[in-house]
């Protein structure tokens, strides 16, 4: 039960509202129903009358304290922050998060919202929302603080790899990114160590706990390999490989056995070559703490002098098929 | 064009992003690509956890040389044993296919030595 403004009943398009005066109480269904021909007038009406319906929403929220007004606003705009996160979403943080982070946003902009201004909602909230995903981007993405500075640098670097890869078809040095970021290549080296700084792993994170039908990696590694001892390889790495989501059995897949460079898997799996170093490092970090306790290989004797691996077999990785 | 860069630190983990730095520094002066500069990253990182399972006061001696076209790193003498046997660990073994990764023995004891050579010549 809610109190509500006498005023408003029967027009709810047509309100400048003030407090509460002398208002009764209604029911529930009342105030739905009231609610319900605004929103359907509002659509056949446009862009007007959601002004008009924000407004309405807004007094009633700011003024009467009505948190079921604020739920609704919230919920109108919501198509607003997943349409600012999906922006972000490029960036290697997960886009159900970002529309989180962009949904508090929203909420601080309907909170505090000033109905004297004279603007529309929209105009209000979406710096806001920005805002609020910036920063999560600057406090939340960093691990460990970095300076400012440094952050945008590696933000420029990283994409000027992106531009950089399909403009000369291979992975581009030091000392190309300098030039193309207009900085020394020193600066390019500590900006780029910043990103080690970026995304730690969560001890939160899935563990995978795909369905059945998705294969191991260490499922196609079945072929015959001279100078590999593939065999022993598979004993040791499925039970890392099954702890790794699929994701990042593919990555480790096409980087170590299909040879691809970062920037084409990035190319490939549709995500930045930073975010790739930062997914093939995530999951050697938790192969090497899965397999931790896995019994220890039988290795032989003869093998003390010898190359353990190296860009000879690198050169002659497995032809497998790709996990699924 | 031959340098050698000599580098020790204590065998922490929290000490390896000096130790990402001197090579990352290293290995723009061959040209390596970002790509490359990230395996031999990764290859130095894994072979470190490897071969100082949890050590204590122990000390990590790095020895670089940059060739015309390679960047090699000589992580030794190492105290711990099995050395061969860690570096068939399974992270360690991924990164042999992208970095030439060899057990050397010398007077003082087992070094490993992780060679990144250029894929691509830069313009």
């Amino acid at each position: 039960m809610t109190v509500v403004d006498p005023d408003s009943i029967g027009r709810p398009l047509d309100l400048p509202l003030g407090g509460p005066r002398g208002g009764r109480y209604r029911d529930a269904s009342e105030e739905s129903d009231e609610r319900d021909n605004a929103r359907e007038e509002t659509v056949a009406r446009g862009r007007d009358e959601t002004e008009k319906l924000d407004q309405y929403l807004l007094r009633r929220w700011r003024l009467d304290g009505d948190r079921q007004a604020r739920q609704e606003l919230i919920e109108m705009y919501l198509p607003l922050v997943r349409s600012l996160a999906r922006r972000y979403a490029s960036r290697g943080e997960q886009f159900d998060d970002l529309v989180q982070v962009g949904s508090i946003g929203l909420i601080k902009a309907i909170d505090r919202f000033d109905l004297d201004r004279g603007v529309e909602l929209t105009t209000y909230a979406t710096p806001n929302i920005v805002g609020e995903i910036k920063r999560y981007f600057r406090d939340k993405g960093w691990s460990v603080r970095v300076p400012r500075g440094l952050q945008e640098l590696n933000i420029r670097i990283n994409r000027l790899i992106d531009e950089l890869v399909p403009k000369l078809q291979r992975s581009p040095t030091i000392n190309e990114i300098a030039d193309a970021a207009g900085a020394e290549p020193a600066d390019v080296l500590e900006a780029l160590e910043t990103s080690q700084a970026y995304n730690s792993v969560s001890l939160q994170s899935s563990l995978g706990g795909e369905s059945d039908e998705d294969a191991l990696l260490i499922d196609y590694l079945g072929k015959e390999e001279p100078n590999y001892d593939v065999m022993e390889d598979r004993a040791v790495l499925a039970p890392g490989f099954a702890k790794l989501e699929k994701r990042e059995r593919t990555i480790l897949y096409l980087r170590f056995f299909e040879g691809l460079t970062q920037s084409q898997i990035a190319a490939r799996v549709g995500i930045s070559q930073m975010h790739v170093s930062r997914l093939i490092r995530r999951s050697l970090e938790r192969l090497r703490e899965e397999i931790g306790d896995v019994e220890e290989p039988i290795v032989p004797e003869q093998e003390t002098d010898a190359a353990v691996g190296g860009a000879s077999e690198a050169s002659s990785r497995p032809s497998a098929g790709p996990p699924t | 064009m031959t340098d050698i860069v000599a580098l020790e630190i204590p065998a922490e983990p929290s000490l390896l992003r000096v130790v990402r730095m001197v090579v990352g520094g290293l290995a723009a002066q061959v040209d390596l690509s970002v790509d490359e500069i990230d395996d031999i990253h990764m290859a130095v990182e894994e072979v470190f956890y490897a071969c100082h399972p949890g050590s204590s006061g122990e000390r990590c001696r790095l020895r670089l040389s940059v060739a015309d076209d390679s960047l090699r790193l000589e992580m030794g003498p190492l105290t711990c044993e099995d050395v061969v046997r860690r570096l068939h660990e399974p992270t360690c073994s991924l990164i042999a296919r992208v970095v030439d990764l060899e057990v050397e023995e010398g007077a003082e004891g087992v070094s490993v030595v992780l060679t990144k050579r250029r894929e691509v010549q830069p313009r």
